[in-house]
């Protein structure tokens, strides 16, 4: 399959801080790639640098085969990016902004017609078209800033954070449209700190952590990473050092920890662990509540791999 | 084409921009005109001139005949007071007198505003040093009063030259102050136009600059598109004040929109060497713009007519290169005192700032950009 990014050894550096220190990719044609990692994890320095709006101090980004520079309009005029930012013009509408950024990459006004009415069809924003940006909600406007990036009916789409402050339901109808995008045919990358998006989305994954890819693979790949098969969590009002200890010797369990009357038990595989421990706790007479079962997310293996939570960092 | 439009259009819309380039000096020039209204209004005609002559021991001494003997129909040119040069100086500033003509060896003239009639002191004493042999051997003749008959006839024609089209509102040069406000603030649209050249100073501009434009023709495109905006702006100024004002502007004549035209892009051209220069923040730049044009304008006489007079006397060299006094003088010369060759002399001036300015911003983003280089390669 061709390979549509290639970034070799790329450095990034403000003064002191390093952004992205020696990053190295490969995107495929059809590929929905995702860049995960917490705020700046230099997810977005590493868009900027691919897209060459921001210099780089060292390496190469090479997209559809030839090298990216600032004045490569051939590959340009194949990308199309929604930033984390909304840009687009507080002084023209619905229509008109979409209608300016497709007329960048557009000059025939009768396609560049068919493309816009399109956008605005596939993003939902019929009933805006006469409407400025500030009398939008935020899901609206977000919405209207993934339009303005698609038009013109890029390739390479890069996604870089398109649903922070998003509601949920305009969340799913952004997510739903990406998915649709490469279902015809557009390759995408898609930045986010949010893990659940980037699993629901992503046929690949690259977790970034200080400028660097710490784990590249599927979500399947990645996990197997991680050592952790099962998380459970068990509301366990009152439990003793012995008792507790007991539950370590369990087969599979390899970690258990007690705090504010939840009993959390990591199993490193196996079948039945969820099975096991309760009757470990009947037979000790350890009462015990509701019981949850977790299989490893893509936050356990940022977990394992750097020692810190990706959630947490993304508060 | 479609790229320019939409520029157009965006400026056009923009409030902030509205505010400080159509607003701001219509409400001020609507407050002026309120303020000064009766004075504005007055019919003129022509009244004897008040002037001091203070004589130093090398004086030429038909002068103080010579400005007497003058005459303006029935009326005389001239009323003379002879005094000394603190009396004089303390008349020219209660405004009793229109000039101080300082009779010491050289004429030398002092006034305290720029008008009409100090463009006749100034044209009749240029146009006695220059006959002053033949007024000296007709006052050893006998001949002055023929003579000055003869030169009255001259005068005449001179004044009727610098009435005849010319405003003769006294007023006119504070409205004009803020026309040269109004063109330095259409750097605005200079500075709206960098901002979307700057990755991360707007949202947009990494939309634009990841669009597969060819820089010199966008910036051809927003330069235009600024440039239009601004002079379509005058020519509201100007209409605004001719047609509703009523403000004397004198025959306005195709020199006036010329004119208009280097004042616009002198605004613009500020814009983006301010845009250029300081690229901190958007309050920062607008900060820098407006007390920079703000100052500008104030040493042309937008609070005060005398501080241009004062500027002449003490550092005459700020009033040949205040882009704002410049702009001021450009309409006193074409409206008020008809004088073509301090008109060219002042878009001349006004015409190598623009120059400056836009050579300026190109070598400010090179250097950066050369910096950034040797960052990168130490």
């Amino acid at each position: 399959m061709e390979t549509v990014v290639k970034i070799n050894n790329l450095v990034k550096r403000y003064s002191e801080l390093v952004a992205v220190d020696h990053l190295n990719l490969e995107i495929k044609r059809g590929e929905v790639f995702g860049l995960l990692g917490p705020n700046g994890s230099g997810k977005s320095t590493t868009i900027n640098c691919m897209l060459s709006l921001t210099q780089y101090d060292k390496g190469e980004v090479q997209l559809f085969g030839q090298k990216m520079h600032s004045g490569n309009l051939d590959v340009k005029s194949k990308i199309g990016v929604v930033f984390q930012n909304v840009a687009v013009f507080e002084e023209l509408t619905v229509y008109e902004n979409i209608d300016y950024f497709c007329s960048l990459y557009v000059k025939d006004k009768k396609k560049r017609k068919e493309l816009v009415e399109e956008a605005i069809r596939f993003v939902g924003l019929e009933e805006f078209t006469k409407f400025y940006p500030k009398k939008l909600s935020g899901g609206l406007l977000r919405r209207l800033n993934i339009a303005c990036g698609i038009a013109h009916k890029p390739e390479l789409i890069i996604f870089d954070e398109p649903t922070v402050a998003v509601d949920p339901q305009s969340r799913n109808k952004i997510l739903e449209g990406i998915q649709e995008l490469n279902r015809q045919g557009a390759t995408i990358i898609y930045t986010s700190h949010y893990m659940e998006e980037v699993e629901q989305l992503c046929t690949r994954i690259a977790i970034m952590d200080k400028g660097q890819t710490v784990a590249v693979g599927t979500k399947e790949e990645l996990k197997r990473m991680t050592q952790i098969g099962e998380t459970i969590r068990v509301e366990v009002p009152e439990i003793t050092g012995e008792q507790l200890a007991g539950v370590k010797q369990i087969h599979h369990v390899f970690q258990t920890e007690y705090r504010d009357d939840m009993l959390v038990v990591k199993c490193n595989g196996g079948k039945h662990n969820v099975l096991h421990i309760l009757e470990y706790l009947n037979r000790s007479q350890v009462q015990f509540g509701r019981v949850f079962a977790e299989l490893p997310t893509l936050n356990d293996v940022f977990l394992e791999i750097t020692g810190k939570e990706l959630r947490d960092e993304a508060k | 084409m479609t790229y320019y439009i939409y520029r157009l259009k965006r400026l056009a819309r923009n409030r902030t921009a509205f505010f400080w380039a159509i607003v701001f000096p219509v409400a001020l020039a609507t407050l002026f005109k309120m303020a000064f209204g009766d004075v504005t209004k007055k019919d003129w005609a022509f009244q004897t001139i008040p002037v001091a002559v203070v004589s130093g021991e090398t004086k030429d001494v038909q002068l103080v005949s010579f400005l007497e003997e003058l005459k303006y129909g029935e009326q005389n040119y001239f009323s003379v007071v002879e005094t000394d040069s603190a009396r004089a100086e303390e008349l020219l500033r209660k405004q009793e007198i229109k000039a101080v003509i300082k009779n010491d060896g050289e004429i030398s003239l002092i006034f305290s505003e720029n008008g009409l009639m100090e463009t006749i002191v100034k044209e009749i004493t240029d146009c006695y040093l220059q006959s002053r042999e033949m007024i000296l051997e007709a006052a050893e003749n006998g001949t002055l009063p023929i003579v000055a008959e003869q030169f009255t006839k001259e005068f005449d024609t001179i004044s009727e030259r610098e009435f005849a089209g010319a405003s003769k509102d006294p007023m006119i040069s504070f409205f004009q102050a803020l026309l040269a406000m109004a063109s330095l603030y259409g750097a605005i649209f200079g500075i709206m136009n960098t901002q979307e050249l700057t990755v991360g100073f707007v949202a947009v501009a990494s939309r634009r600059l990841s669009a597969p434009l060819r820089k010199f023709s966008t910036v051809v495109a927003d330069v235009a598109a600024a440039f239009t905006i601004q002079y379509a702006q005058f020519l509201l100024l100007i209409a605004y004040y001719v047609l509703i004002l009523k403000l004397d502007f004198g025959d306005v004549n195709g020199w006036l929109f010329v004119a208009g035209a280097i004042h616009s892009l002198l605004g613009v051209a500020y814009g983006y060497f301010v845009g250029c220069l300081v690229q901190k923040s958007e309050r920062m730049q607008m900060a820098i713009m407006v007390g920079t044009a703000m100052f500008s304008c104030f040493l042309a006489g937008l609070m005060t007519q005398s501080i241009t007079v004062k500027i002449e006397a003490s550092c005459p060299v700020v009033n040949r290169i205040n882009p704002a006094t410049l702009i001021v003088n450009s309409y006193q010369s074409l409206c008020v005192m008809r004088n073509m060759d301090k008109f060219m002399d002042c878009l001349t001036r006004l015409g190598i700032w623009c120059a400056i300015l836009i050579f300026g911003s190109i070598g400010v983003l090179a250097l950066r950009q050369n910096v950034e280089k040797w960052r990168k390669e130490a």
